[in-house]
């Protein structure tokens, strides 16, 4: 077959290059890199990466071309559906046209290898040839991208004129499809433009290269463009589409600079805007009656926690499934855990405790508590020349904070406590499935990693993945890879799952009811005593009671530093009444205080400063007060009692009962 | 560890230098051997050295000393202090489980650990890397802690001591070593990584902490069973030179941890069978010769494929002699015929042209399959229950 062709047959590798296709006039080009940047901030990308063919539309219609580009690794996840992509396209627009006031265009040559040191290798777009001689241009704000070497660009990204966006639409019926617009499913964005000033003349090569860091900031994947009507709610629609765009620093500074992700919490928190952000879902009331009808309709429990009765755990991933599976009478599992940094555990720590023990007992199921020593090691271990590394610290922290988990009054025969020291082993298979399912690429991105971490650091969250696994349990769970698990976590953790679930099918048999994904149920943040913003800190001893605070210490601190929403005088607290939202004692109370008529009354007579019992801030401080120290105080009796011993039979590899 | 250890050839370059990395190699005219210890910053074994080391063991160093085709080494002489004032040594060697038997590429370090083994009656750990090939490779984890468990016996048949080797599977032993390990990532950053192994950002996670796992072995406190709670024992490294970066990494590490440095022996480069300048592939079956091949095979492959420096005709041989440097079957006769005088002779009738290229290759053959059979042989006799014995963590006798 190949006879007409000796020649290729005989010497496959002789490759020339292939002749660069005919150059875009200057405007087109340029209007392209714009359009590529653009996508980078709209949706997540890299301007190099996402690549961006272009068509010589201008052959035939002047002034127009289709850039063809790839959203493949967008940190848009998931990506936004269908009914949002003209959202995007109208963003993306507008964010072109906004870089194109960017300012002076620099096209400069750099030899590959130096190229490469100083910005990388997101400058190329994935069919580039990577010559050893390489142009590049850099558009202020938009990209710095390697471009043919037979590419001009204009003087100034202002030069091509206004870019419009052609055919987003096609006439109903036609079978056609839009020149502009987004394939999900090809993970590519294609757009049809054209520029007001298609004749801009060429520039020659010149102007200043970008420092490393502006060049980093360019090929930053973050998504730096909310977009009205997928990000932000689209409150006035006949908004003129320019000014849907709008940048995402400028907002976080107005918003009082929210932060949420593993490591940190910053910031008032909107906690429906995170549930927007993360893409989960809130628990709504007909969830919270299936739930109840689940467990109180057994009669394990008299009522629904009442962190579900006040939306303290306020989103989920995939619950209803878990309760689909229960109505059925199917079981699953629970997992928590604890990253052991100190022994001396707070409040706000116990919380998750607290309201695992009640899954366990409302729901009946088995319960795998990770104790993360390694973590902690990997984070804030120190080395010392004399003593060594201080590894074992951790595992003691371990065991006495397993003290302080088991005293929550969990069922022994159906709890796993494991410290990740220990148990690795058995975990080890699950771990590196998962490691060779996530890329260092997504691991930045999920958890904000950079080159000075280290190879623990981002080997970690393979760690923390795999308990969500039943595999990972084959004694306790009898060999059970089928058993679906429900994590209930902070909000902040999310980020963690939501990776463990992206790849969760990899780690279980196809037939997994829930295809391996975790479930999920978050809460939201326990404020710290010092006030009600991000969440309470181990560090800051003022800002937390200890479970062994004594009852003069929790008065002591809760009279003097819980931050009050109370007014000034009794004559403007009598008029105005508190702050509710501010008041850290009533928020504590919303936590602590399982009596609802109580809260209530509360409520009311703080909120409006009217009443006898509690229209006071100080008043309500002694209730608290009386409610953390009889907790506290059951709390540390139960843990007296609970030795070494004890939590070896806890932290011993056997078979639950379930 | 690369399976390939042990094997590395050489690509052209157009820029003249060459490049040793752990995943490439590329010199123009072979691998300038001196010039790489001073780019690596290691050491000569001088005759001094070997000398000593005669001196140590009470017995002649293995002709693989002799012929400088280990040449390079780390702390050697600090090993040998230490072994002269009674304190010994362990030896650490591993190998990345394929599906491919051994060929006689991979036999090198093994021969040589043995050696070593046997001259300074030193304990022993294999790691079998089946993690790291299920992080490369497209097979599955199962697969690859199978593989392990059968190449394995490929490795004992090599003739290790039982008593005084430990071979284990990650998979199988990481719990064990997993406060070393969590020792070692700290102490590793990302942007290392990338600089020492060429992981880029599509690289996964576990291929960035991978190299904590190949170099927790080098700490004896690592083996708390094997080694007996003796934490301190000095770790010795045979391997090939392209490996040297993973080590230099674990020798930076080592102090920040309260370790010893492992020391490294360090050999040449196996040649292929194509020639020093062919990229080998385990995958083509024709550029190895395997441990499992039959005589005919062999003889089939050195008449085939082996690279000849001797004259294309007789006429040109006799008149100009071979060129030794270039010709695979001496070379690979200088690996595996332990008689010095009958190599000798070889390199002297050969080179002068009075001996024919059909005869250093009959004689390699014969050579090869005599390794073979008795290799085969040995194999053989490895039960499932003698790779369990080698693979259970017990203490060893040392």
């Amino acid at each position: 077959m190949a006879e007409g062709y000796p020649e290729a047959e005989a010497k496959p590798k002789a490759k020339k290059p292939r002749p660069l296709p005919p150059p875009p006039p200057p405007a087109l080009a340029t209007a392209s890199l714009l359009v590529r940047g653009a996508a980078a901030r709209v949706l997540g990308l890299s301007p190099g990466p996402c690549g961006g063919e272009l068509q010589p539309i201008w052959v035939t219609e002047p002034g127009c071309s289709k850039i063809t580009m790839s959203f493949e690794g967008t940190s848009r996840e998931p990506f936004p559906k269908e009914d949002a992509h003209n959202a995007l396209l109208i963003a993306l627009e507008a964010e072109t046209n906004r870089l194109a006031a960017g300012g002076r265009i620099a096209v400069f040559e750099m030899d590959k290898a130096d190229a490469e040191k100083k910005y990388g290798e997101d400058i190329y777009e994935p069919k580039s040839q990577r010559p050893d001689r390489l142009r590049l241009a850099h558009l202020p704000g938009a990209a710095l991208v390697e471009i043919p070497n037979n590419w001009s660009l204009c003087a100034s990204t202002s030069d091509c004129g206004k870019i419009e966006f052609l055919a987003r639409e096609v006439e109903a019926g036609s079978k056609k499809k839009p020149d502009t617009m987004i394939m999900a499913k090809k993970k590519q964005v294609f757009v049809k433009f054209s520029v007001g000033n298609p004749d801009a003349p060429a520039a020659d090569i010149g102007g200043e290269m970008p420092s490393e860091d502006e060049a980093k900031a360019l090929t930053d994947k973050s998504v730096r463009v909310e977009v009205l009507g997928v990000d932000v709610k689209d409150e006035a629609k006949e908004e003129p589409a320019s000014k849907a765009a709008k940048s995402v620093t400028e907002e976080v500074k107005a918003e009082g600079e929210m932060v949420v992700d593993p490591w940190s919490v910053k910031g008032k928190i909107d906690y429906e805007k995170l549930i927007r952000d993360f893409g989960s879902t809130k628990i709504s009331d007909d969830l919270l009656e299936r739930i109840r009808k689940i467990t109180v309709g057994s009669g394990r429990v008299s009522d629904l926690h009442c962190w579900l009765r006040r939306n303290i755990f306020f989103s989920h991933r995939e619950l209803d499934a878990i309760c689909a599976l229960q109505e059925k009478g199917k079981p699953f599992y629970l997992y928590t855990g604890r990253g052991p940094s100190s022994a001396a555990m707070h409040l706000g720590h116990l919380l998750p405790f607290m309201f695992t023990q009640w899954l366990q007992k409302a729901f009946d199921v088995p319960l795998v508590i990770q104790m993360t020593d390694d973590e902690k090691f990997l984070w804030k271990g120190e080395y010392d020349p004399e003593k060594g590394d201080n590894l074992h610290v951790y595992k003691r922290f371990t065991i006495e904070n397993a003290k302080d988990i088991i005293a929550c009054g969990f069922d022994k025969k159906k709890t796993f406590i494991f410290s990740d020291l220990e148990y690795v082993g058995h975990m080890y298979p699950n771990i590196v499935r998962v490691w060779k399912a996530i890329t260092y690429n997504t691991a930045r991105g999920a958890f904000g990693f950079v080159g000075e971490s280290n190879i623990g650091q981002s080997a970690f969250p393979a760690v923390q993945a795999v308990p969500s696994f039943p595999s990972s349990f084959n004694v306790p769970f009898k060999g059970d890879q089928h058993l679906p698990c429900l994590i209930p976590c902070a909000i902040d953790q999310d980020p963690y799952f939501r990776v463990t679930r992206d790849i969760a099918h990899k780690l279980v048999p196809k037939d997994h009811p829930l295809k391996g994904k975790p479930s999920l149920i978050h809460c939201k943040f326990f404020p710290p005593l010092t006030g009600a913003e991000g969440k309470m800190a181990a560090s800051d001893e003022n800002s937390a009671i200890f479970l062994t605070d004594t009852p003069e210490d929790i008065e002591k601190k809760i009279t003097k530093y819980a931050f009050s929403g109370g007014r000034q005088t009794a004559k403007e607290q009598r008029e105005k009444g508190a702050d509710l939202d501010a008041d850290v004692s009533y928020q504590w109370l919303r936590f602590f205080l399982d009596d609802d008529a109580e809260l209530q009354k509360i409520e009311e007579q703080y909120g409006s400063g009217q009443g006898e019992d509690y229209w006071s801030a100080g008043q309500v401080k002694k209730k608290l007060i009386e409610v953390l120290k009889q907790m506290v105080k059951k709390h540390q009796e139960i843990r007296a009692s609970i030795t070494d011993e004890e939590v070896a039979e806890w932290m011993k590899v056997r078979e639950l009962d379930f | 560890m690369s399976g390939d250890q042990g094997e590395k050839a050489n690509k052209q370059t157009s820029g003249g230098e060459q490049v040793v990395t752990p995943w490439d190699v590329q010199a123009d005219e072979g691998v300038d051997y001196d010039k790489l210890i001073v780019q690596f910053g290691s050491s000569k074994i001088d005759d001094d050295l070997v000398k000593r080391m005669e001196r140590v063991t009470g017995q002649k160093v293995h002709h693989w000393l002799r012929k400088e085709i280990f040449f390079s080494h780390r702390d050697l002489g600090e090993m040998l202090d230490l072994y002269e004032a009674g304190k010994p040594f362990y030896l650490y060697t591993g190998r990345g489980p394929s599906s491919g038997s051994l060929h006689f590429g991979h036999l090198v370090p093994f021969v040589f650990t043995k050696w070593l083994q046997d001259a300074f009656n030193a304990p022993l750990v294999i790691q079998l890397t089946d993690d790291e090939k299920f992080l490369w490779k497209d097979l599955t984890l199962e697969e690859a802690n199978m593989l392990a468990y059968e190449n394995a016996k490929d490795i004992i048949a090599v003739g290790f001591d039982p008593k005084k080797t430990f071979i284990f599977s990650d998979v199988d032993y990481i719990g064990h070593m997993y406060p070393n390990i969590l020792g070692i990532q700290k102490k590793v950053t990302l942007n290392q990584v990338r600089g020492i192994f060429g992981m880029n950002d599509s690289a996964n996670i576990g291929q960035f902490s991978f190299p904590a796992i190949q170099a927790a072995p080098s700490f004896s406190s690592s083996f708390p069973i094997p080694l007996r709670g003796d934490d301190d024992i000095p770790c010795l490294i045979p391997c090939a030179i392209d490996q040297d970066p993973y080590f230099r990494m674990t020798r930076d590490v080592a102090p920040k941890l309260g370790f010893r440095k492992p020391a490294l022996i360090h050999s040449k480069f196996f040649p292929a069978l194509q020639g020093a300048q062919t990229k080998m592939s385990a995958s083509d079956a024709t550029s190895s010769i395997y441990l499992t091949d039959t005589a005919e095979q062999i003889r089939h492959k050195i008449k085939h494929y082996a690279v000849s420096g001797g004259g294309d005709t007789a006429e040109e041989q006799a008149a100009n002699g071979a060129n030794l440097e270039k010709d695979i079957p001496y070379q690979w006769l200088r690996f595996f015929l332990d008689d010095d005088a009958k190599l000798d002779q070889v390199a002297e009738e050969y080179g002068a042209g009075r001996m024919m290229t059909q005869e250093v290759k009959d004689m390699l053959g014969d050579v090869l399959i005599g390794i073979v059979a008795k290799f085969q042989a040995d194999r053989a006799k490895v039960s499932d229950d003698v790779v369990k014995e080698f693979m259970s963590v017990r203490p060893l006798e040392f």
